[in-house]
Order: C-alpha cells, then sequence, then structure tokens
C-alpha cells in the first residue's frame, strides 16, 4: 500500500468516492484562478529594498534609546543643582530648628506647599512638552528623510507614489500594506508599482517626490554620493549601503 | 520555472548559503506559487504580492534557523498564511471604506473562471470561513498533505480535517442547489 493510499483512508474528504468530483473541480477552479497571475517583475528588487531599509520597530527602539539617553544626560547635568537644593534646604531646616525648637521643622514648607506644588507641577509639564517638541521633531524629520532616502530612487520605482506623501509622516518600511496617501484614499505603494506591468494605464508620478533635503534620492551620477547620517551617534543605526543585489550571487 | 508549493528538494538549498544567496533561489523557485496562495487567500494581487514580499524578508531575516530548504519552505507558508490573515485586518484600519477587491490582471483571480460550475465553487469558497477556506487552498491548491497543511495553518491535523470535511460539505451542498 503506498503512502497515497494510506493517506486517503484516512482522510474523510478524498475517502469518499462521491467528493472526488468536487475535489477536481475545486483543484481545477483554484489553479485555474491563481496560475495566470503574472506578479510584477521587480519583486525581488522590492524584498532586497524592504531588507536595506531600517524597519520600524528598530526605528522606534533606537527613538526611545535616544530620548533615555538624553533623559540621563539631563539628570547627570542637573544632578549638581539637585544637590545644592536638597543641601540649602537642609541647612534651612537646620537653622530653623535651632531658631525655634519648639516649632515642626517643615512648617515653613508647609506654607508653600498649597501653590508651590501645582506650579512645579504645571511647569514640569510644560518643560516636559517643549523638550518633546524639541527633541522629537528633529529626530522624527531624520527618520523620515532616511526613509525617503532610501525610497524611491534606490532601486525601487514602485514605491515612488507611497514616498511622495512626506509632510512629516513616517513611512513604516515593514508596514507596506499599510503605504498610503496621507488622505488615506490613495493608492498603495504595490499598486503604484504594478502600474506599469499594465497594459494602458499611465502612473503619473507625484512632484514632490524629491524632498529637498534628501541626497540620496538624487539620480544624478554624482562621484561622491551622501549617504544620509540620521543616525551616527552610537552606532546603532546603518542604512546598509554595501547591500549587493542579489543577482551577484548566482 | 515555478515549482509547487510541496516541493522544495529538487534543487537542495545548502544551508551553508548566506542569506541572500538562498533568498534569490527561493524566489526564483516559489514566488510566483506563493504569490497565487496568498491571491486565493486575500483576493487582492495588490496584498498578495505584499504579502508574499513581507514574508521572504522574513525568512531572509530568520534564515539562520532554518535548517534546509524545506524548512524554508514551510517558514514562507506559514508566514504567508498568517500574514493573509492580518493584512485584511490591516487593511481595514487604514482604508475604512475600500474599493472592492479584484485581480489585477484580467483572467486572474476567483473572480474570473471559465467554467460555470468553477465559478459556483470559487463563489462558496469566497463565502467560507477564513481557516476552512485556508485548509482547502493549500490543500488543493498547494496539494499539500495534512501534515504541512497542519504546519502552515498552525493548528493540529485534526482540525484540519475538521475544516477540510465541513468546507467540502459547504462546497457540495452549494454545487447541488446550483444543479
Amino acid at each position: 500500500m503506498s503512502a497515497r493510499e494510506g493517506r486517503d483512508r484516512h482522510d474523510p474528504v478524498r475517502a469518499m468516492p462521491a467528493r472526488r468530483d468536487l475535489d477536481d473541480v475545486l483543484r481545477r477552479a483554484l489553479h485555474a484562478a491563481a496560475d495566470p497571475i503574472e506578479p510584477a517583475g521587480d519583486g525581488l528588487t522590492r524584498i532586497m529594498h524592504r531588507l536595506s531599509t531600517p524597519s520600524a520597530i528598530r526605528q522606534a527602539t533606537l527613538l526611545v534609546t535616544d530620548c533615555a539617553d538624553l533623559a540621563r544626560l539631563i539628570t547627570i547635568w542637573l544632578e549638581p543643582a539637585f544637590t545644592g537644593a536638597t543641601r540649602l534646604r537642609w541647612r534651612h531646616d537646620a537653622g530653623y530648628r535651632r531658631e525655634f525648637p519648639h516649632q515642626p521643622a517643615r512648617a515653613p514648607m508647609r506654607r508653600a506647599g498649597p501653590w508651590l506644588r501645582p506650579a512645579l507641577a504645571v511647569v514640569g509639564a510644560a518643560a516636559i512638552v517643549v523638550l518633546a517638541v524639541v527633541v522629537l521633531g528633529p529626530v522624527r524629520q531624520i527618520v523620515t528623510r532616511t526613509s525617503l532616502n532610501t525610497g524611491p530612487g534606490t532601486g525601487a520605482p514602485a514605491h515612488a507614489g507611497a514616498h511622495s506623501t512626506g509632510g512629516g509622516h513616517v513611512q513604516s518600511p515593514t508596514a507596506s500594506l499599510t503605504r498610503t496617501s496621507p488622505t488615506g484614499a490613495g493608492t498603495t505603494s504595490a499598486q503604484a508599482g504594478r502600474t506599469s506591468h499594465r497594459p494602458g494605464t499611465t502612473p503619473t508620478p507625484s512632484p514632490a517626490v524629491t524632498p529637498s533635503g534628501s541626497p540620496g534620492t538624487s539620480q544624478s551620477p554624482g562621484p561622491t554620493p551622501t549617504p544620509t547620517p540620521s543616525k551616527t551617534n552610537n552606532g546603532h543605526h546603518s542604512p546598509h549601503p554595501s547591500k549587493t543585489p542579489p543577482g551577484h550571487n548566482g | 520555472m515555478n515549482r509547487p508549493l510541496a516541493d522544495a528538494a529538487l534543487a537542495p538549498i545548502s544551508v551553508q548559503w548566506d542569506a541572500d544567496r538562498a533568498l534569490t533561489a527561493m524566489y526564483g523557485d516559489h514566488y510566483q506559487c506563493l504569490v497565487g496562495l496568498a491571491l486565493l487567500l486575500v483576493q487582492d494581487l495588490t496584498t498578495a504580492e505584499d504579502v508574499v514580499q513581507d514574508s521572504f524578508v522574513a525568512m531572509h531575516t530568520a534564515w539562520r534557523r532554518q535548517r534546509d530548504g524545506d524548512e524554508a519552505l514551510a517558514y514562507l507558508r506559514r508566514s504567508v498564511v498568517n500574514r493573509s490573515r492580518s493584512a485584511p485586518r490591516h487593511r481595514a484600519v487604514i482604508e475604512p471604506n475600500p474599493s472592492p477587491p479584484g485581480p489585477a490582471v484580467p483572467g486572474a483571480g476567483l473572480g474570473a473562471l471559465p467554467s460555470p460550475e468553477q465559478a459556483t465553487v470559487a463563489g462558496a469558497l469566497r463565502s467560507l470561513p477564513a481557516r476552512q477556506r485556508e485548509a482547502l487552498v493549500l490543500r488543493y491548491y498547494g496539494d499539500l498533505p495534512e501534515a504541512q497543511v497542519a504546519a502552515a495553518m498552525g493548528v493540529s491535523q485534526g482540525a484540519v480535517r475538521r475544516h477540510l470535511a465541513r468546507a467540502t460539505a459547504a462546497l457540495q451542498m452549494v454545487v447541488e442547489m446550483d444543479q
């Protein structure tokens, strides 16, 4: 008994002769539906492009790491101030105790408490917001510029439509299924890429596809390509400039 | 030349290869079949291509954990099935009012079948629950045995048998009603 016969004996679907016709029809229908497809010819190029683009998770990790480093740096910078303030308060409390030994030690601070603590909270919140705007804005621009640089000009013209969105939208390289225009009604990247394979359709590149601050998108054959040093502080981020196309491997 | 989804041993891919070389070989052998599999699951060629490309990216990343070409192909199949499940959910989030999906290539897809019987089966296939459709597609389009279907779906073989039995019963009913 062959393995296929044994499999058929245990398979309730194949074991029913009445359903063999249905099996054949189903198999033919599925193959007739899927076999005529012609995937886009630049699939391998797009895969390699995705491999060379840093993922959104990696970018988020870098962002969190940078913010943590910044917070640690700020703490180190402000440590003398904290120490001085603590020492000043300790001296103030000690002098108060010497001067008024029968009064509670924290009385002066309690007087300032009702208005000082809300004020400090408001000031702290405002400082956090300002810090976030000041720090995260340029970081976000750098991330956006990085994704633009590795986008349309590096051998994957199919993504030109998606990367023309700009406007501070961070394009997630791994979430290729989610690439849409900022309005949410545009074509996806693969749709834009496939237009070149459809007869009778003319792709219309967006005029905003070349951001001014991204040298990586330039198509000019300059002798010195300038990689975008988006994150070079700790060596975490390398846009894989030496990625060789797969055709070289044979 | 694209080989079936169940066949990975004609040109053995060595684990000694680097990830780029293995990816190129797997792409040349199985890309079109995997796109066909994803197309049958997500009903949209654009999404299907994205799903398969993401799966190849994942395989490239996980190449060091693969032992041979068979395991890499199994990884690709499972990745395609998993991503085909999440892709429609993702698409529903980013496009609240999407246009009706359809095959981009004339003559391809479940909506363009020559035989009325095949069209009936295809229509019934679209109305099946996702797991039953996955089991049917993997079994009859990929020609995979139940064990590999179960591995690709991440369920037990018993669950695959149940899905297949229920799906074929539903299809049988639809075909009989149509006749």
